[in-house]
């Protein structure tokens, strides 16, 4: 099935007509010619085929064509001209940052990202950006160093020149700019493809949740989110034959995020990334989401994809279950409100029928505001790593101390000794499913805090006989010992 | 070193801005897989899902128009695809080996479409005995042995005598761009390859012999060349043979093969596994005899297997004066894909083995490593492994002490070593110190690296030729075989030219490699083309700044001579200087273990390396860095095996990790220069030395970390580790 895409490419108008399954990465490169768009994986995992997606760092391999209607695609090529990259350019120069060239276009447009929104980044966060843009050459630390001094140098440029809006510039966020607010097709197309008239020929990008729920009841549809799962698997096409992708970014509902109670409502569209901006998140929330890969399939996934996928290595989705997340479905038949545990049937397969939408997780907060919380992820690096056994936990206490000072240690007497008011544990990436078993937990809730200590021998022993990790990149015998250990060590430090 | 080298040799290092730096930084650089797709015919190969089988039948099905097959029967030459000696085939001819051994290749216009015919294609197999370890091998394709002294009688007479073994895993190359190429044989009866290669000459060879075609109708270019690191030396030669013979069936349209990330880690040589055994003898703090034995998995195929396994041997007892030696070198023949080379080639095995194995004496006799290992070091003047001599001086000492320094090593070692102590008291007494969950260590290492080919190779089979043309309007270019695949060699060759000539770096051209301009300079490969052609080019600049005529277009081309200083090289005996001079390595490193969960952490590595003069600071320190690096990945995150079955399936960067951006924040690295008066300016070789001491300085901190076990093997999994902890 065919549609017809339109988007903004490097601020020219570009209308493509083809499978909107395709990878944006081909698109842009078999297609349209833009061969500073590198290829090194095809799936996520090295960043050469970074480019902005209306002005955020993205996979272009991640990214499904029919996704980019009506945005802003930036490669290099339309940055060529902006005085910050006249300044990387020196500064990459200087250090002789480029080897081989290839990771280049990739970390110049990871660099782009980051210099907009902080103009004088850290090393570390610096590193942090182009942590999913991998170089075999470099060691990284000259383009470090030159990202380091292009930024000092835009800073210096800015405040010589303020007020003068030449300088230092924003002329690469003014590219992107012009783009998303030139919106489409005001521009002579510059792709000699057929301009839309097949009817239909649109990619289903609805923008409110009645014509997303009433298309997904007519047809045969896959949501297609932020695509980073999707997209992953070269040999799979996202929509298998017969189907079609709906693309849910644009669907306000999806976007919210909001209190009700203690209770947290995040919008199932919203990305890591959006995520990570809001102040309001849990904190063991944000640092699972913080571990998850890297900056740019942060910018794309989303907290609905990770949990629908249905992966027992999801790490959102392993906050989601220690804190008991209820999921809300709707359909045009109506809504149901499903506890995460009821959620998943087994390793990809969910109780989601294919006429409904995952549109909110509902977050308990009252635990993640009174307790103590902790969140391991143990993953084969620091950046880009799927989990290879991960962890929360979850535990509060009835204190006469302040809620909030949670770390201080209740050195009480048996008469205020505290008594453990709630209990949660999680193991992710060990079964087809994360391992949630609030009856284990229960053990120790309602226990005084000795005799809570009394008992954590056997809890872990309940834990050692229910956990049977499978084999993966690491064995089962490990994956089990660190479950152990992690539990081991969370349930001791809290109750010491 | 000529007048104008020390008038000149101050600022030679003074960085410029790279050759290629505009189009790569600009993204305009073409790599193969870039150039338009217009009338490009597609190959997709078929390979066997079989470690060891015979063919008895290949069922293509049927084919769309515009669709064609390659095999064996196609090959109008030889079937041998040319490496070093002859028995990898172009086209698997009734026989496969391991598991993606080529049949042969589907090629057309659409490349998905020539994918699932390649997929598609039935081959009939008979399955035949397949031997996946070297433990299992029947057959060695080499078996070098060489020593010195009395290695028995070294052992009759010691106070201790030690033996361990060593194994060391796959390292995957993983180049950010796949390997490719595009074939196009033209009406004229000219066949042109270009692609992303390390040595154009290589695979201009190995082409003439699987095509039949002479000098005159193969032409070799190299493209942009998104890294190598020995990845590309020995392999665009069998590739290059494929697609070279499925451009002659295209009728003049181009084809090109460009791997996907998977087929290439899978099926594209890697580091050869290692497995070595070594025995030695102490007599007086001394080591006074080593007896080693050791083993690289080659694979399928010989390949590069000779020249790396000779190279790992010399290199095997390290840098210690040891008077007596036994050493062996065996390649198993193995049916899975052939090993080659890789950054190193053949050295960090052996180096990992000895300076480890020198950890563990030490320990063992109750001395601090560091010193133990100082008192041996080798010393100019003395003899080398196999009975040449270091010519020049050994930095060794003064390296040492500027990582000691850099990195507080003697201070942190101690500190560590203290907290293992409270540890071991309080793991009875279950004190907090105990359980700590952070253990730390620190550890270093020492290495060589020999400069340039093993043995006679420059004098006896590469024979070098470097050439620099001046037009009749003065315009200088220099034409060598050397590729630029990111280590700056079209600059650091460039400035050398220009630095002579009295001419500014900018206006001296060079291009990408083409085997119809250049004359053959030999490889880009052990360390050798700045020290070695840099040489030429030097030479051929001074000859060229007084021969230099005004308005008149001039060629001057210099050979290769071998230094006179060398003890020749014997390779029957292995006796000789089997390297004019070393590129000397020290490092430390400072790891953290998460004791519950078995992973390691990189708090600091400090490096200091001697290569000669730089020619280009920066661009030495990026060398340097990068392959600080990919040391530190191989001892660690980089891990790769052959099943059961025989398939490799860590075949994406998702399963087989390298470190990215956050690994290894602190990582620095200082350059030590001694001179090496036979390359230009003094320099010597540079590319491959960072990579080949950092995994036995990453065990050895890990070793200190774990409470002073011993380990013998990388890469050093969380698993393992995790492992040990229990224990
Ligand atoms: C390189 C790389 C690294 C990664 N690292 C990590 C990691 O460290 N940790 C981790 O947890 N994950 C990781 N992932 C996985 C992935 O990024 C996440 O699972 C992500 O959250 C998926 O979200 P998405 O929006 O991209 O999903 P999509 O690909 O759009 O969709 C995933 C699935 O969910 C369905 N779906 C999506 N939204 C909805 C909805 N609203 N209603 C119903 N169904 C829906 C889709 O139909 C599809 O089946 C990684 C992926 C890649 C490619
Ligand atoms: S090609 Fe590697 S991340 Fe897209
Ligand atoms: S410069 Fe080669 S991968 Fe970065």
């Amino acid at each position: 099935m065919k549609t017809t895409v339109t988007f903004l490419l490097n601020g020219e108008t570009v209308t493509w007509r083809g499978d909107p399954g395709m990878k944006l990465l081909d698109l842009l490169r078999d297609e349209l010619g833009m061969t500073e768009v590198k290829c090194g994986c095809r799936e996520g995992e090295c960043g050469a085929c970074s480019v902005l997606l209306d002005g955020v760092l993205v996979n272009s391999c991640l990214v499904a064509a029919g996704r980019v209607d009506a945005c802003a695609v930036t490669t290099l090529a339309g940055l060529r001209t902006t005085a910050r990259f006249a300044a990387l350019d020196k500064a990459f120069a200087r250090h002789s940052a480029v080897q081989c060239g290839y990771c280049i276009p990739g970390m110049i447009l990871a660099a782009e990202a980051l210099l907009v929104r902080t103009p004088q980044p850290s090393e570390a966060e610096i590193r942090v950006a182009i942590s999913g843009n991998l170089c075999r050459c470099t060691g990284y630390n000259a383009i470090v160093a030159a990202i380091r001094e292009a930024a000092e140098e835009l800073a210096g440029a800015a405040a010589a020149g303020a007020g003068a809006d030449a300088v230092a510039g924003d002329a690469a966020r003014d590219v992107v700019g012009a783009a998303v607010g030139a919106a489409v097709g005001d521009v002579a197309s510059v792709a000699p493809v057929a301009p839309a008239a097949a009817p239909g020929a649109a990619a289903l990008c609805p923008t409110a949740l009645p014509e997303a729920l009433e298309l997904l009841a007519a047809k045969n549809l896959v949501p297609c989110a932020g695509g980073t799962d999707l997209l992953a698997h070269e040999y799979a096409p996202p929509a298998p034959e017969g189907s079609e992708l709906l693309f849910v970014h644009r669907i306000g509902e999806l976007k919210a995020l909001r209190w009700e109670g203690d209770v947290l409502r995040i919008g199932a569209g919203l990305t890591y990334g959006e995520l990570l901006d809001r102040s309001q998140i849990p904190e063991i929330l944000r640092t699972a989401i913080a571990s998850i890969a890297a900056p740019a399939v942060r910018n794309a996934g989303t907290i609905g994809g990770n949990l629908a996928n249905a992966s027992p290595k999801g790490d959102a989705a392993l906050a989601c279950f220690v804190t008991d997340c209820t999921l809300r479905l709707v359909s045009v038949h109506g809504e149901r409100l499903v506890p995460i545990g009821a959620f998943y049937q087994g390793r990809g397969r969910t109780v989601r029928r294919p006429d409904e939408l995952l549109v909110e997780i509902l977050m308990p907060t009252r635990w993640t505001q009174e307790g103590r919380w902790t969140f391991e992820k143990v993953g084969g690096r620091k950046a880009l790593a799927i989990s290879r056994v991960s962890f929360a936990g979850l535990v509060a206490f009835d204190i006469d101390a302040s809620p909030h000072d949670t770390d201080a240690s209740p050195h009480g007497t048996a008469n205020t000794e505290p008594t453990i008011t709630h209990l949660a544990t999680a193991f992710g990436a060990v079964a087809d499913v994360v391992v949630r078993r609030p009856e284990i937990d229960a053990m120790l809730i309602g226990c005084a805090l000795t005799e809570a200590q009394t008992r954590i021998p056997e809890w872990l022993a309940t834990w050692e006989a229910a956990l049977q990790p499978v084999r993966g990149r690491v064995s089962a015998e490990y994956r089990k010992q660190v479950c152990l250990n992690l539990a081991r060590a969370f349930i001791e430090r809290s109750l010491s | 070193m000529g007048q104008a080298a020390s008038r000149t040799a101050s600022h030679i290092s003074q960085s410029v801005v790279k050759k290629d730096h505009a189009e790569k930084m600009g993204g305009t650089a073409l790599y193969v897989g870039d150039y338009p797709q217009q009338d490009m015919l597609h190959g997709a190969l078929v390979r066997s899902p079989h470690p060891h089988a015979r063919i008895q039948d290949i069922r293509y099905p049927e084919l769309p128009a515009g669709y064609f097959t390659v095999d064996a029967s196609d090959v109008p030459g030889e079937n041998i695809a040319h490496v070093v000696l002859d028995d990898s085939l172009v086209f698997a001819d009734g026989e496969v080996f391991f598991v993606g051994d080529v049949i042969a290749m589907i090629v057309g216009p659409d490349r998905r479409e020539a994918y699932r015919l390649a997929r598609a294609t039935d081959v009939v197999y008979e399955l035949l005995p397949a031997v996946l370890t070297v433990a299992d091998a029947q057959e060695f394709f080499f078996d070098y042995r060489y020593g010195s002294g009395d290695v028995q009688a070294a052992f009759a007479e010691a106070d201790h005598v030690y033996e361990e073994e060593f194994e060391t895993g796959y390292q995957e190359q993983a180049y950010l761009e796949p390997q490719g190429f595009i074939a196009c044989f033209a009406q004229d009866g000219v066949l042109t390859l270009h692609g992303s290669l390390q040595c154009p000459y290589y695979v201009k060879a190995a082409v003439m012999k699987a095509t039949g075609l002479g000098s005159k109708a193969v032409r070799i270019q190299q493209d942009h060349t998104g890294g190598g690191f020995g990845g590309k030396e020995a392999f665009p030669s069998i590739l290059g043979c494929q697609v070279a013979i499925a451009a002659m069936k295209a009728a003049g349209r181009p084809v090109r093969v460009v791997f996907d990330r998977r087929e290439d880690m899978e099926f594209t040589s890697k580091r050869h596994p290692s497995k070595s055994r070594y025995r030695a003898a102490v007599r007086d703090g001394r080591v006074t005899a080593l007896d080693i034995d050791v083993q690289f998995d080659s694979g399928a195929f010989t390949t590069l297997s000779p020249v790396v396994l000779q190279r790992g041997i010399i290199a095997a007892p390290g840098v210690y004066r040891v008077p007596n030696l036994a050493v062996r070198g065996r390649g198993a023949r193995t049916n899975k894909v052939p090993t080659g080379a890789f950054r190193g080639f053949g050295a960090p095995q052996t180096f990992f083995a000895i300076e480890l194995m020198m950890e563990h004496i030490a320990r063992d006799l109750g001395l601090e490593p560091l010193d133990f290992k100082r008192a041996q070091l080798v010393e100019r003047g003395d003899a080398t492994t196999t009975g040449g001599r270091y010519h020049f001086d050994v930095p060794l000492p003064q390296m040492l002490a500027d990582v000691l320094v850099a990195s507080d090593y003697e201070r942190k070692r101690a500190r560590y070593a203290e907290e293992a102590r409270v540890r071991a008291k309080g793991a009875c007494e279950r004190s907090e110190e105990a359980r700590a969950r952070f253990r730390r260590g620190i550890g270093l290492a020492l290495w060589f690296h020999g400069a340039g080919f093993t043995g006679s190779g420059e004098r006896d089979i590469i024979k070098g030729r470097a050439r620099i043309h001046k037009s009749a309007a003065g315009q200088v270019e220099v034409l060598v075989s050397q590729s630029d695949i990111g280590q700056g060699i079209k600059t650091t060759l460039a400035k050398i030219v220009a630095c002579e000539l009295g001419l500014p770096y900018e206006e001296i051209i060079i291009s990408n490699p083409d085997t119809a301009r250049v004359p053959d300079s030999g490889p880009t490969v052990a360390s050798r083309s700045l020290m070695i052609v840099g040489e030429l080019l030097r030479r051929a600049a001074v000859r060229l700044r007084e021969e230099w005529r005004e308005g008149q277009e001039q060629d001057v081309e210099e050979h290769f001579v071998e230094p006179d200083f060398l003890v020749p090289f014997d390779l029957e005996t292995f006796s000789g200087d089997a390297y004019p001079t070393y590129a000397w390595g020290a490092a430390v490193v400072e790891l953290q273990i998460d004791s519950l969960t078995g992973t390691n952490e990189v708090l600091g590595c400090w490096a200091s390396l001697d290569v000669g003069t730089p020619i280009d600071q920066a661009i030495v320190l990026g060398q340097m860095e990068g392959g600080v690096l990919q040391g530190l990945g191989y001892a660690s995150m980089e891990q790769m095996a052959a099943d059961a079955s025989g398939r490799i399936r860590n075949n994406s960067y998702s399963d087989y990790l390298i470190p990215s951006a956050v690994d290894v924040p602190e990582l620095k690295v200082q350059m030590h220069v001694t001179k090496y008066p036979n390359g230009p300016y003094g320099a010597a070789g540079a590319g491959e030395v960072p990579l080949v001491g950092l995994p036995p300085a990453y065990l050895a901190a890990a070793e200190q970390a774990l409470d002073g076990v011993r380990l013998s093997h990388i890469p050093l999994t969380a698993e393992e580790t995790l492992k040990v902890i229990v224990r």
